[in-house]
């Protein structure tokens, strides 16, 4: 401290030695010059930085705080907040379940929607409804993605342009008033339709606007055989089939157990006599198609024969069958007609020979059935056939498939494209259809569309209508709306929202509504609700007998989800007059395209959904495409191989598109199928496929879907189809029947199993081990599936995607065979490639005892549990993939990369789809390895549901995923320790077997081998 | 009059404090400005209130 | 060439320079700046590092999904490629090792070099594991170390093995390797003039005085160590073996791979550090002391391994046969009539048909020939490991799961840049280490020992 007195007043207070308290000038110089020489030179006080040591520590503790907030983990996806006021109906947890009906196609099945925190995750089938039983298909199971499709349309728009429903709904209004008063006609153009009370909104829209005309139409639909029936019998609803009392079936290119009309319902039905688990009973089935179709695969007999020569082969029947007599008076004008038809058919005799044995001596218990797609004069022909067999017996007029109005026939439409052309036509309103894309081009509905001035689409996605129609209107998705559906007799059931409109879209009724109220401030969101009630309340309550007051019954309508009445359509006799107006298709001598519907994208509209592209094709497993199948000889003929371009011709119109070699194939016919190429749909589905529409015309002489008046070429270039399977040529003898050799597929026929039940054990050799086996007490989990009831329908896969959050990989990652199913459905061929036998067995991880990769796991992460299961521990995988490599069934499966990352730049990685995820189920990340778990979720939730009631756990208590779905109950699941469980039995069963047994890893899913029902003597 | 010296030792010092004193004072402003690239669209989902729901399998 | 003298023994070192004139021929490449020629190499070397570190990059960012891995491949250019990096190493450790143990003289002058590319294609070969894992980052968890969880890893796995055996490979190719520099880094010390070097080659040399003593332990440590790196030779490769040999795919499933895979790695250890040597010899002049006797030898093990190999090609095939098992006899017909045959034949043709061409002495003493055939079979054991993961994997037990395996251009990338890598160690060596083991050489030049012979 400096002393500023002066130094010579007074002796100093401070001082460090005698010298400094005498102020002794030495020291005075030494503490002038405290620092050495020129040291302190650059000192300056102003030059001082202004921060002190407090404040830099102060700074550099703020600088940390701030620093720690820029810090954040990548791996933060946001905040899980849970419920402030919980909603009174949900446990968080636990799952809701609401019953509603399925609206991907017109059958119309009853479903149960799985809920979790208010949001469903999984449709499964409705066990009360007595058409589907608690099944649905592929379709209904994916379905459930449109909810969360990110390019679902969220708002209206008036030319492509963001609107709102108030501006629409005034604008359509007075639009709707000025055609009513100019004399102008309304044009509704519906898909199938099905609601008895959207009949009525119908009605009472067209008595608000009289000029309205109501056209229904479907790319595929049973339109042939509903007007044939009302030919034949004067009825346009048509009986459904007792196929379970059937002992002979003959399909004539009708895929009715995989993808047409009821055909979970079909295939339940059909298996019921396909039975060897408690009884023998087996009918069997004769196929005669051109493609290769499920039911085709299915068949113990299959003829190859082109769809335009069916009227031809059904009349040769006719011939013979008559011969042993007829259940119908038939005359002469008739005989001579069955006898005017000549022509070789070129068809296997010994299989005919076989199929007019077996029809002759089962008369009254089989059935004939045509296909959706072939003509009206074989549907005839086949009314009369199965009326002079006496099959009629097997016609369930209990369960008719009613119409609410006729499907328009091509005249119809074409007049109301000329009334466009002419402005004839003020509005034109499409409900939830797409006519630009399933009309054929020759109609010309896209360019007269475009001349009417009000066009409206109510739509839940953009499609090739929308984006020409003035109005887009978004619609709500299946499960956002209410609805009714009374497609079969006996059975209506009802459609109620499981979650409220997530975007600004609306119930179509409601619209509709608001347009008849002609003043759109009418609108109200439960507007529908209240007049679905009040339907329900004048037509179903009375049709049953009540005990309860309305309200009560509505609710527990809703909550059943569907209700059975007496009902039978009423039966008449067979016209003979109808056979007399058929007549033999153009016979040509060149290629026929039989065009079909696809299996999973329907007619198209499921054409953004990626889980139903990535599904593999029954029969050939090709992903994300369509093509021209063709069979082997075919292929021989126009020197093409899978891949190859040809270009089909007919009338002007050409399409070209890759071939597919298809044994089994009719010589010259060529399948496509429809519902691809479709051009507006979103970023997974546009321009996916090849539209075959562009070879229809509505001009066609017998049916719409089979033309034989093309020709076909070969082109230049190729274009990769994508299989999940390497097809080889089934003459390729260096790889031919392996699943045979490495028993892989064992099978028998009915024959061989009465005579020697245990024909399949006789080779079988003794497999020991040398190590340890480990005691299962308590609960053993294990599978078995039932090979004679699996038509590769692919609705267990899809459950199993859906369950399980399995991730869409794209069709370029499905080339590299990167797919991410945990299932699969494995086809086999054997025989040879123009008369092949189809095996399909479905594989999945088969929770080996002695499992292969579970000691190879560097890191211990797949284990075994004490119930039986291969775990996988995805936290702890770092991927080296040694587990794949050592699983024989090579069931694994790799996530090469974050896969909702890389499917189209994230499409489904965003806050809309994220909700689809089971809750229940780790979403694994990249460089994990994941498989089959036996939906271990829901055996750990069933476990704690036992532990909180206090119970043990029974394997019945458990239903995985994939057995779930199997229309025909084909896999079983369950306690393999429990002797009365199902699956306990299945395993001792005569006919079970493992898939690779002889490896001794103790696989832990039992298959049941297929028995085909062939005649006795030919073995 | 003295020329100010302008010596490497002030001139690291002085980079050195502006460096510091903007990155301090920029990372509010970008996390702010960059928070439109993690665009997150809530998506407000409710049960419709008039759904029934069936949880007994009677 | 005169009449050779069976009674003696063939000089090791030729022409029996003066001990002093080896020292400086040995560290002059340690002294000199280096040439043009180096830095080209070394530029050539590093872009193809480049090129494994961008593959490398884009891998870590992306995924595996970037190789051409699929369903049922999960292994190809990656394991094939770790296999043949532990193969080539093997070379080194029974030149140094077990030669010393058989007391061929004859090694002294390759022995430094080839440990030396030992050590480095075992580096190479240890990234492959930690690179081919879908989440590289959790690498760690394939050691044992001890958690809160008690968590271990799976001692039952191969692949822990390999982690094991190789990681001890290179820790001990690495102490001997080093233990047996230190003589010449005391040698280099002693010579050098600047500070850095001679603070380095001092901290290295461990305080190397030439004492007898110290020479005394030298030798016993050597002798310990080269008892240790032995059976290391056989072990490792056996291990990396049991890979394929413990699992019960067709065509891995066989008891033949420990030697089979043993006798591959010999075989083209050999060939690439016979390669490499022969460039070696010729750009610093060691020819006396890397002598064309000594090539000549080492393609004599060549002879014998690949015989060794195609003895094991033609057994496979017979075993497969006479098992009567389906899928293990369409393993070996599909290798070589199925998809991949074009890679299955030359594999037999680089393998099995080329080093028989070394029964005869004139291609053995040829170097240009010797050089090509050499080539060939590294490319012949790189297309044998090629063959036997990805032809048994893409082909196995269900034929509906079979499917071809394509490369992408990353895996093409890491291929190259793997040799990238080693290379560039190897170019770096040469220039910061002696390559020649300056003392042992020393020992066996003519008259080197003191001997009771002319008393």
């Amino acid at each position: 401290m400096n002393d500023n007195r002066n130094s010579n007043d007074m002796k100093k207070d401070f001082w460090k030695s005698i010298k400094d308290y005498n102020d002794d000038p030495e020291v005075l110089e030494v503490k002038a010059n405290e620092f050495m020489e020129g040291v302190t030179d650059d000192f300056d006080e102003s030059k001082l930085s202004g921060i002190s040591r407090r404040k830099f520590i102060a700074l550099l503790s703020a600088s940390t705080a701030f620093a720690a907030t820029a810090c954040t983990d990548y791996r933060d996806k946001g905040e899980i907040v849970p419920y402030n006021k919980r909603p009174e109906e949900i446990l968080t947890g636990k799952a809701n379940y609401y019953a509603s009906t399925c609206t991907g196609c017109s059958q119309s099945c009853g479903i149960l929607v799985k809920t979790r925190e208010g949001r469903p995750i999984k449709i499964d089938g409705n066990p009360d409804h007595p058409i589907n039983n608690g099944k649905t298909c592929a379709k209904g199971q994916a379905s459930i993605l449109n909810l969360y499709d990110p390019e679902r349309l969220k708002y209206p728009m008036i030319q492509g342009r963001r609107s709102d429903w108030k501006n629409v709904d005034q604008e359509i209004i007075s639009q709707l008033n000025d055609s009513k008063k100019l004399n102008k006609e309304i044009s509704i153009v519906t898909g199938t339709l099905v609601s008895p009370a959207m009949k009525k909104l119908f009605d009472d829209f067209t008595s608000q606007y009289p000029n309205t005309k109501v056209y229904q139409i479907g790319l595929v639909s049973d339109q042939i055989r509903r007007e044939a029936w009302l030919e034949s019998y004067g009825s346009y609803d048509y009986p459904a089939i007792k196929f379970e009392e059937a002992t002979i079936i003959l399909s004539l290119d009708s895929d009715f157990l995989g993808n047409e009309g009821s055909f979970i319902e079909n295939m339940q039905k059909y298996t019921k006599k396909r039975e060897v688990i408690d009884k023998v009973s087996f009918n069997r089935l004769y196929v005669a198609e051109g493609r290769m179709s499920v039911t085709g695969a299915m068949a113990d007999y299959r003829i190859s024969i082109s769809p335009d020569l069916q009227y031809q082969f059904v009349l040769m029947l006719m011939g013979e069958l008559i011969k042993s007599g007829s259940a119908i008076n038939l005359s002469n004008d008739i005989l001579s007609k069955i006898n005017s038809v000549s022509g070789d058919l070129k068809i296997d005799k010994t299989k005919v020979a076989h199929l007019l044995k077996d029809l002759n001596s089962n008369r009254g218990k089989s059935i004939i059935y045509a296909g959706d797609t072939l003509s009206n004069d074989v549907h005839v022909a086949v009314n009369l056939l199965n009326e002079i067999l006496g099959n009629t017996t097997l016609y369930d007029y209990s369960s008719s498939f009613k119409s609410l109005m006729h499907y328009a026939k091509a005249e119809e439409l074409s007049q109301l494209v000329d009334s466009m052309n002419n402005d004839k036509v003020g509005v034109v309103i499409h409900l939830d259809s797409n006519p630009v894309f399933t009309l054929p081009a020759d109609f010309g509905y896209e360019s007269a569309l475009k001349k009417v001035t009000a066009t409206i689409s109510l739509t839940e996605a953009v499609n090739e209508t929308s984006t020409l129609c003035k109005y887009a209107l978004p619609i709500n998705n299946q499960l956002e709306s209410w609805g009714d559906a009374n497609y079969r007799s006996s059975v209506y059931s009802l459609q109620q929202p499981v979650i409220a409109p997530i975007f600004d879209t609306r119930q179509k009724e409601a619209v509709m509504l608001t347009w008849i109220s002609g003043e759109p401030s009418t609108y109200k969101d439960d507007v529908y609700h209240k007049y679905l009630m009040s339907y329900f309340n004048n037509s179903a309550y009375s049709k049953r007998n009540r005990l309860s007051d309305e309200k009560s019954f509505w609710y527990s309508a809703l909550h059943d989800g569907v209700i059975s009445y007496e009902e039978e359509i009423q039966r008449s006799s067979f016209r003979l007059n109808s056979f007399i107006n058929t007549k033999q298709d153009f016979q040509s001598n060149g290629y026929t395209v039989h065009l079909t519907e696809s299996y999973f994208v329907g007619d198209g509209r499921f054409a953004n959904n990626g889980w139903l592209h990535e599904v593999p094709h029954p029969i050939n497993k090709i992903t994300w495409d369509n093509y021209a199948s063709i069979s082997p000889a075919l292929a021989k003929e126009l020197n093409v191989e899978m891949n190859d371009l040809i270009e089909i011709s007919s009338e002007g119109k050409t399409l070209t598109l890759p071939v597919l070699v298809q044994p089994g194939m009719a010589d010259k016919t060529i399948n496509i199928e429809l519902g691809y190429g479709r051009t507006v749909v979103g970023d997974v589905g546009n321009n996916v496929g090849f539209n075959a529409i562009g070879l229809m015309t509505k001009n066609y002489s017998s049916s719409p879907f089979v033309n034989n008046n093309v020709s076909i070429s070969k082109v230049n270039g190729k274009h990769k189809l994508v299989s999940t399977q390497e097809h080889h040529s089934l003459d390729d003898t260096f790889v031919k029947d392996f699943h045979r050799i490495r028993k892989i597929i064992q099978e028998g026929t009915v024959e061989e199993y009465n005579n020697d039940p245990h024909f399949l054990h006789h080779e079988k050799h003794e497999v020991f081990g040398i190590t340890r086996e480990h005691k299962y007490t308590g609960v053993k989990w294990a599978m078995s599936i039932d090979l004679n009831k699996c038509t590769s329908c692919t609705a267990c896969i899809t459950s199993c995607n859906v369950e399980n959050n399995i991730p869409v990989v794209g069709k370029d990652q499905v080339e590299r065979g990167r797919e991410m199913h945990w299932m699969r459905l494995d086809r086999y061929y054997s025989g040879t490639p123009e008369d092949p036998i189809i095996s399909n067995q479905p594989m999945l991880c088969q929770h080996c005892d002695n499992a292969p990769c579970e000691n190879v796991c560097p890191v211990n992460a797949t284990n075994h549990s004490p119930d039986g299961l291969n775990q996988m521990a995805y936290n702890r995988c770092v991927g080296t993939r040694y587990c794949s490599n050592n699983c024989p069934y090579k069931v694994r499966r790799y996530n090469f990369f974050d896969f909702r990352d890389h499917f189209e730049d994230e499409y489904y990685q965003n806050n809309l789809t994220a909700l689809i995820n089971n809750p229940e189920v780790t979403v694994r990340s990249r460089g994990v390895m994941e498989k089959c778990t036996f939906c271990v979720q829901r055996i750990m939730e069933a476990r704690s549901d036992a532990i909180a009631e206090g119970r043990e756990l029974k394997g019945a208590d458990v239903v995985t995923a994939c057995q779930q779905a199997c229309p025909t109950n084909a896999i079983v699941f369950g306690d393999a320790n429990d002797p009365e469980s199902r699956i306990s039995k299945l395993r001792k069963h005569n006919l079970a077997y493992h898939v690779l047994e002889e490896l001794n890893i103790k696989p832990n899913v039992t298959y049941i081998a297929k028995l085909r029902n062939t005649h006795p003597e030919e073995n | 009059m003295e020329i100010k010296k302008y010596s490497r030792k002030s001139f690291v010092s002085k980079v050195g404090k502006s460096t510091f004193y903007t990155a301090l004072a920029s990372v509010l402003p970008i996390k702010f400005l960059s928070s439109k690239n993690f665009i997150r669209n809530r998506v407000d989902i409710h049960i419709h209130p008039y759904a029934v729901k069936r949880n007994n399998k009677v | 060439m005169s009449v050779v003298d069976h009674t003696k023994e063939l000089s090791v070192v030729e022409g029996k320079p003066a001990l002093r004139s080896l020292d400086d021929l040995i560290s002059k490449p340690l002294e000199t700046k280096p040439d043009k020629k180096f830095f080209i190499a070394l530029s050539i070397t590093l872009s193809m590092m480049g090129l494994f570190v961008i593959g490398l990059g884009l891998t870590f960012w992306y995924g595996v999904g970037m190789w051409g891995n699929n369903n049922p491949v999960g292994w190809a250019f990656d394991i094939v490629n770790f296999v043949f990096w532990v193969g080539i190493g093997h070379a080194g450790t029974l030149i140094s090792a077990i030669l010393f143990l058989f007391r061929q003289k004859w090694r002294t002058g390759i022995a430094r070099f080839a440990e030396g590319m030992t050590i480095f294609a075992v580096m190479t070969a240890l990234l492959f594991p930690l690179i081919h894992v879908g989440r590289p980052w959790l690498d760690g968890w394939l050691m044992p170390y001890p958690n809160q969880h008690g968590l271990w890893v799976n001692f039952t796995s191969p692949l822990l093995w390999d982690v094991f055996a190789v990681s001890t490979y290179f820790i001990v190719s690495l102490i001997f390797w080093y233990v047996g520099l230190i003589p010449d880094f005391a040698t280099l010390r002693e010579r050098t003039s600047t500070k850095i070097k001679k603070a380095v080659y001092s901290t290295f040399s461990l305080g190397w005085r030439f004492s007898n003593r110290h020479w005394q332990h030298y030798e016993m440590v050597y002798l310990i160590l080269a008892g240790f790196a032995t059976p290391l030779v056989l072990s490792v490769h056996t291990i990396v073996s049991f890979d394929f040999a413990v699992s019960i795919l067709p065509g891995w499933h066989t008891t033949i791979f420990p030697p089979y895979f043993v006798a591959g790695a010999v075989f083209s250890g050999f060939a690439m550090v016979q390669n490499v040597l022969i460039f070696v010899r010729k750009i610093f002049n060691y020819e006396h002391i890397i002598t064309l006797d000594t090539l000549e030898k080492m393609n004599k093990i060549m002879l014998v391994t690949g015989s060794m190999v195609g003895y094991a090609y033609a057994m496979e095939f017979f075993i497969a046969w006479y098992s009567g098992v389906q899928p293990e006899q369409f393993t070996f017909l599909n290798r070589a009539f199925g998809p991949y045959a074009w890679a299955y034949w030359i594999m037999v043709s680089c393998n099995v048909i080329t080093p028989q061409l070394f029964w005869f002495k004139k291609i053995r003493r040829s170097i240009p020939i010797m050089f090509v055939v050499a080539v060939f079979v590294n490319v012949g054991m790189w297309f044998e490991r090629f063959v036997i993961v990805v032809t048994s994997l893409s082909r196995d037990y269900l034929p509906s799961s079979w499917a071809y395996y394509t490369p992408t251009y990353v895996d093409f990338m890491i291929l190259i840049g793997s040799f990238g890598f080693f290379f560039t160690w190897i170019l770096l060596f040469t220039k910061a280490l002696p390559v020649v083991s300056i003392a042992e050489v020393k020992a066996v030049v003519d008259d080197a020992q003191p001997s009771h012979k002319g008393h």
